[in-house]
């Protein structure tokens, strides 16, 4: 738990750099973002993972706003797409800490899948974690499903890891 | 085969259509007056917002879904046969009916209701538009009874296994799936906690860029359903769905799509009640068998996080990789327990057609006669994905003629059947013929 909110600490000081970003806990690159998930996965640490995603907040107010689902024209609440993107999003990161918790994983790499670039931020999909294990043996994880840069800051995304 | 652009001549003409409809509506109407599109055969219909009451929509319009459409708690939307809803792509078009809400689709064999995209024949792709969310008031496996939804919109579940949320009867639904948000994509059609009092027979979703149908709890009976080029699982359930299944195909297209069968009952506790325990007979997946557009859609079948199943009659062709997977203690303990039952199947084309979580169970008999050294007396055509042939050429070269089917329950929803798979052999009827379409764009 104190590696975890050593992490958090550092992610949050390093948010203080020049290039502001309204979003909270963020990171400075996917890496670094990905070893704070990591290790807090491995903790069992829901509070930092939650910290680490998108709260509804800034989902409500910083990515909503650009996204097509917006458009007053398509009807949607935004109610409606929080809702249904958290609750997958907990569902997922709840199977993933019980699929690794406790296990001895080291981060490698990360490799995002396609960028979509919105109106003040890009979503990268599909974030694969490059872990090795105690034996050294390297493997790729789903753990997190997109992650989203904003005014060169990371965050999770969601946790939805569409298997 | 009935294609889209039989019943809506003109559809190409989806450039005057998109204009007309910017032309037309106000968001705050629900049902703008028809306009005359040129190279349309049919006056357009736009509809928005909320359905109230009931609402009747006819062969003789074309409906446009713009943005998202709700059927509301105590209203019924009846669509005639031979309609035509095109989602719409630049507003996301979805249809959502909310729990007490109906949708009565009932088309017929020549006259199919279907629903499409807006996009020029050519041009559609999957994810063009939304697709159907049905929530009703079934119950389901998550702790409080209910999907978290919030304001009046999206919760599902309840505790009346036999509500209704209509019937949907020859209906075709096609390049729908589009994402709400990243990392959060639709389903063809998304069964949330819908009851057995409806009905749902003769269904396909083609081109979803999700999942193609997803039963999330409740106790929805399906019949003679087909899912082609999903761009995800074909059949997913989760949350603890128990209803009824026969009759179900799968094409799948290597250039995207995961399992045919991706089966949960709850992800995050695996032993939540009620436990996901849908009876299914009759089945037949067509995976790809080659590489030609892409390295997806290589596996078949996935039992997993605690589901307990009913699987008998199945065939399983193509799928490179693997034909089928148990996978968790909680989902071996159903089948420990005698509560999982599989058998009667064969499954030729994966280079392990069974995996290590199954062998034993065909070994000792458990499993009963599952065969993966005999073909399936597909024809070649079970892999096209223009024309799919789900229909084994006879009786004797179904599985070699060796295996006859377990009948299901006389229970009033399951049919007795002389054959193993989704499909009957020939001569018999090819009842996925008449009013299929699998157009690719």
């Amino acid at each position: 738990m104190w590696r975890s909110a050593l992490l958090l600490a550092l992610l949050t000081l390093t948010g203080c750099t020049p290039a502001p970003s309204p979003l909270q806990h963020t990171a400075d690159a996917p890496v670094p973002l990905a070893q704070a998930v990591l290790i807090a996965v491995l903790a069992g640490d829901q509070a930092t993972l939650a910290s680490l995603a998108l709260s509804e907040q800034e989902f409500r107010d910083h990515i909503w706003p650009s996204l097509p689902a917006a458009r007053p024209e398509r009807n949607l609440p935004f109610s409606y797409v929080w809702g249904d993107l958290h609750q997958k999003s907990e569902t997922g990161l709840r199977a993933t800490i019980d699929r690794l918790r406790g296990q001895a994983l080291t981060l490698v790499d990360v490799r995002l899948g396609e960028a979509t670039v919105y109106d003040g931020y890009t979503v990268h999909r599909d974030a694969v974690f490059v872990v090795r294990s105690a034996g050294g043996v390297t493997d790729d994880l789903r753990v997190c499903g997109s992650m989203v840069e904003q005014n060169g800051r990371w965050k999770v995304f969601s946790y939805v890891v569409d298997d | 085969m009935v294609h889209a652009t039989d019943i809506l001549k003109g559809l190409t003409a989806a450039a005057a259509l998109a204009a007309a409809v910017v032309m037309t509506v106000p968001v705050a109407a629900q049902l703008q007056p028809p306009v005359t599109v040129p190279g349309i055969d049919r006056p357009v219909v736009v509809v928005t917002g909320e359905i109230e009451g009931t609402m009747n929509w006819t062969n003789n319009f074309v409906y446009v879904l713009r943005g998202a459409v709700f059927v509301n708690d105590g209203a019924t939307l009846n669509i005639q046969a031979g309609t035509l809803i095109a989602g719409e792509a630049g507003s996301v078009g979805t249809l959502i009916v909310l729990r007490g809400g109906r949708l009565n689709a009932i088309g017929t064999r020549t006259q199919p209701i279907v629903f499409t995209s807006d996009q020029p024949v050519g041009q559609r792709a999957r994810g063009d538009w939304g697709g159907i969310i049905l929530n009703g008031r079934a119950p389901l496996n998550i702790p409080g009874g209910e999907g978290v939804g919030e304001a009046q919109t999206g919760v599902y579940g309840g505790n009346d296994p036999n509500d209704s949320s209509g019937t949907m009867r020859y209906v075709r639904l096609e390049f729908a799936g589009t994402e709400f948000s990243p990392d959060n994509e639709l389903n063809g059609i998304a069964f949330q906690g819908v009851g057995r009092g409806g009905a749902f027979e003769y269904i396909q979703v083609h081109m979803n860029r999700d999942d193609a149908f997803e039963w999330f709890g409740g106790t929805a009976d399906i019949k003679h359903a087909i899912a082609s080029n999903a761009g995800d699982d074909s059949f997913d359930w989760t949350f603890g769905w128990t209803g009824r299944a026969q009759f179900l195909a799968v094409h799948q297209r290597s250039d995207d799509g995961d399992w045919a069968i991706e089966a949960d009952n709850n992800e995050f506790n695996n032993n939540l009640l009620p436990r996901a325990n849908p009876q299914i007979y009759n089945f037949t997946s067509c995976g790809d068998p080659d590489t030609n557009e892409g390295v997806e859609a290589f596996r078949a079948v996935l039992f997993r996080r605690g589901t307990a199943v009913t699987f008998r009659n199945f065939v399983i062709a193509g799928s490179r990789t693997l034909g089928m997977q148990i996978d968790g203690a909680a989902t071996l303990d159903q089948v420990n327990n005698g509560t999982t039952q599989i058998g009667a199947g064969v499954i030729f084309g994966p280079a392990t057609p069974l995996h290590a979580s199954v062998v034993p169970f065909v070994t000792n008999g458990r499993f009963p006669n599952v065969r993966t050294g005999v073909a399936t007396g597909l024809s070649a055509g079970c892999f096209q994905h223009e024309s799919p042939n789900f229909q084994p050429t006879s009786v004797a070269t179904l599985a070699g003629g060796q295996l006859a089917p377990i009948q299901p329950p006389n229970d009033g929803f399951f049919e007795t059947v002389t054959f193993i798979g989704a499909v009957p052999p020939a001569p018999q009827d090819d009842w996925t013929a008449g009013w299929t379409a699998y157009p690719q764009r």
